[in-house]
């Protein structure tokens, strides 16, 4: 299984995450500073894997 | 599978590892709500007849309080707000945001105004660029100095500014590093008021939130996401004290409320301290604005650009 992570104008393929905020750490990002959305819906970090997704990341960190 | 809300099984939108709880979005906009009004009632921040200056620059947190005020405002029945956008006058970036603050104040029915780096000091932030290394030296002072003018002149009582949590602590780190204790006592969610009639004192209801909720709260509740990076911003301190709590959060977290409230623990012992040795406030010799020197930084920048 490998979900999709999308950050900005980049993609990072994360293999086997089960939970989302594995997704997000295997992409190099600190959870702490993004907010997610799965199939347009904002999903917690505690939200489970199962299959092939595609997850969104939303910066939150003010920069400026 | 779905993580569930603790409250009512619903599908959770955040989960808080500073409290353990996962929440839905009803009820995770519900206790926002109660978390900022907690902060607005145990500091005072307004009176039933307040007329309030929201600090608007169209960005998500600055709309996200004026959308919380709004709602707020409407049972305070003599309190009044408008809001006030300063355009520093960078292109493709705060022209996007302004676009942003009015139509939100169209949609909330708020008076906007707008005052700008061009009309006050001749030149816009672009400009003043054209020869200068670091914008974000120019840009705080201009920006802070234009917010309490034109809120003055707008009959405001208080400015309400978005800083949330993340933005205090990093200001109380910063500090600390610079080893500028006297600036850690203008902190605070109501900071130590300036008693001179020029000086509009500045409130903040977020300060005890933290700006990712803010940035969930607003984007549950629709409002428009300005992400464009301001072309000016620099790898400076404030960036890695930021990154560097961010980094102690996802280890440890509750880290940014126990910082944050072990701050607010020294700042009466700093008050105390450091009030003293404040020069007396006067009058700027050139612009006539408030200032601890002769002529105040606004007026020295604006003979620099």
């Amino acid at each position: 299984m490998v979900v999709n992570v999308v950050y900005g104008d980049e993609i990072f393929q994360v293999k086997e995450p089960e939970t989302v905020e594995e997704a997000v750490e295997g992409a190099d990002v600190n959870p702490e500073t993004v907010i997610v959305e799965m199939e347009g819906k904002v999903v917690s970090l505690e939200e489970r894997i199962e299959g092939d997704e595609e997850i969104k990341l939303i910066n939150v960190v003010s920069g400026g | 599978m779905s993580s569930e809300c603790w409250k009512c099984g619903d599908t959770a939108v955040i989960h808080r590892k500073y409290e353990g709880k996962s929440w839905c979005s009803e009820h995770f906009q519900e206790q926002f709500e109660s978390l900022v009004k907690d902060t607005v009632r145990e500091n005072d921040l307004f009176e039933n007849d307040d007329r309030v200056c929201v600090a608007l620059s169209g960005g998500m947190d600055s709309s996200a309080l004026l959308l919380f005020l709004v709602e707020l405002f409407e049972d305070w029945k003599n309190a009044e707000l408008i809001a006030l956008t300063v355009d520093e006058g960078i292109e493709n970036y705060r022209d996007e945001s302004i676009e942003i603050a009015k139509e939100l104040c169209d949609d909330l029915g708020v008076e906007l105004h707008i005052a700008s780096f061009k009309e006050e000091f001749g030149k816009s932030l672009d400009e003043i660029m054209e020869d200068k290394d670091y914008g974000c030296t120019y840009c705080g002072v201009l920006r802070r100095w234009i917010l309490n003018k034109k809120s003055r002149e707008l009959d405001a009582d208080k400015v309400a500014t978005a800083h949330n949590l993340d933005d205090e602590l990093q200001s109380v780190f910063m500090n600390y590093l610079k080893g500028d204790m006297k600036r850690m006592v203008r902190l605070g969610a109501k900071p130590a008021v300036i008693d001179d009639e020029k000086f509009v004192p500045r409130v903040k209801p977020f300060r005890e939130t933290p700006e990712k909720e803010i940035a969930l709260y607003g984007r549950l509740r629709d409002l428009e996401l300005h992400q464009t990076e301001c072309p000016y911003v620099e790898d400076s301190l404030r960036f890695d004290v930021r990154d560097f709590l961010n980094e102690m959060e996802r280890k440890r977290p509750s880290t940014k409320f126990t910082a944050l409230r072990a701050f607010d623990k020294l700042l009466p012992v700093l008050e105390e301290k450091f009030s003293e040795e404040d020069p007396s406030i006067r009058s700027c010799e050139e612009c006539g604005e408030i200032t601890s020197g002769d002529v105040c930084k606004a007026c020295q920048f604006r003979k620099e650009i």
